[in-house]
């Protein structure tokens, strides 16, 4: 798929994982890669980004093993987002389906 | 390349952030390795994960809006950059596995290496010897001329052999040293020698299969024996190329009506000979492929 693209549709999967569930990085990671064949790199800088733009609030918990965990946990600036992307893909995605439809 | 490689890397991409961001970053990365491997891959596959390291700290740095403009270079600086970091991380590879390669390995990898200098020792013979042919073919143009396509052409065979001997050499140590010692597949490496063998002459073809097997001493033998092999070849190819150029000119001088019968069977019989031979070689050569 194309890179510029899949970038797109990264953002929307994460807000969505983290809307779901409050989740720590690594688990993020897996969540995303079972929808997105992505490469790895791609989901901290977004995770990243997130954070900085005040989608996401982070604390820490401990865990068993090793050193306590970042969580992320979607604002309600972070739900806004979400809303306004699903709304944006559900549109691009009939409008998709339509031209589809036309060809066939 | 290992965790701490990487993780020093990205540091000093990121260095224009803050140090707490710098580091909380750095935890993050580490703790995904971390997981990464208790989950049974190893370091160097872990971190190949994450893809080019630019690009990744231009990611970060991207989510702090600030723009790092790489493309400010021209493409030329550009290439140049990227041939310097290569060559960079290489001998940085380099360093980093002769470090931690036991001293019995070290004395393996010497002596392999000492095989191959003198296997490209060995290698210059076929360059002389086509410089020579050129030599004796060039003292039918007149004088001047001459002479100054053959010191083109000798210097164009050096330069061949130079480039050569060190595309072998690259991929010797890049196999023998730092692929030996990590297991990451070398799926770059690939790329790189798909590249290269478009380069490079059936010569450097002959050594590249030989790669892919497993990397101990039998294979430096294997391919002392396929260049011998290949080699002996050459005169008996040349031998048919001149055999059928007289050919051709005792059917010539048969149409203008000189027929030298005796002649021109003794010529027939050695090409079907000399045309075995070469048949056995090539069939043995490819057998050993």
């Amino acid at each position: 798929m194309d890179t510029q693209f899949k970038k797109g549709v990264l953002e929307l999967i994460v807000l969505l994982i983290v809307h779901k569930k409050d989740i720590y990085g690594y688990e993020l990671v897996l969540e995303v890669r079972k929808v997105l064949e992505v490469n790895e790199g791609t989901i901290y800088p977004i995770l990243r980004r997130l954070t900085n733009e005040k989608y996401f609030e982070t604390y820490l918990v401990e865990s068993k093993e090793g050193p306590p965990r970042k969580y992320y946990h979607i604002t309600e600036l972070g739900t806004r987002r979400k809303e306004e992307l699903v709304q944006n893909w559900k549109s691009f995605n009939q409008k998709v389906n339509c031209f589809i439809e036309e060809g066939e | 390349m290992k965790k701490e490689r990487f993780l020093k890397e990205l540091r000093k991409r990121l260095i224009v952030l803050n140090e707490q961001e710098v580091e909380d970053i750095i935890k993050e990365y580490q703790d995904h390795i971390k997981n990464k491997m208790e989950e049974g891959m190893s370091e160097e596959e872990a971190v190949k994960d994450f893809g080019d390291i630019d690009e990744l700290a231009r990611e970060i740095l991207k989510a702090y809006k600030i723009n790092v403009n790489y493309q400010n270079s021209s493409k030329l600086e550009d290439g140049v950059d990227k041939v310097i970091k290569k060559g960079a991380t290489f001998l940085e590879q380099l360093a980093d596995t002769i470090s931690q390669t036991k001293k019995e390995d070290l004395f393996r990898i010497l002596f392999k290496f000492l095989g191959l200098l003198l296997l490209l020792a060995l290698f210059r013979i076929p360059f002389y010897i086509l410089t020579e042919i050129i030599f004796s073919m060039l003292d039918i143009f007149p004088g001047g001329l001459g002479s100054f396509v053959y010191v083109v052409w000798k210097i164009l065979l050096k330069l061949l052999y130079i480039v050569v001997s060190l595309f072998i050499i690259y991929y010797f140590i890049k196999h023998e040293v730092i692929e030996n010692h990590s297991n990451t597949p070398p799926k770059e490496e690939k790329k790189e020698k798909s590249e290269s063998e478009e380069k490079e002459t059936k010569e450097e073809k002959v050594v590249s299969p030989s790669k892919k097997e497993s990397s101990s001493t039998p294979s430096v033998l294997l391919i002392l024996f396929k260049i011998l092999v290949i080699f002996s070849a050459v005169p008996f190819i040349l031998m048919m190329i001149g055999l059928a150029i007289a050919l051709g000119f005792l059917v010539a001088f048969g149409m203008q009506g000189i027929y030298l019968i005796s002649l021109f069977l003794i010529i027939i019989g050695l090409l079907a000979i000399v045309g075995s031979v070469v048949g056995v070689i090539l069939h043995v050569a490819k057998e050993l492929k």
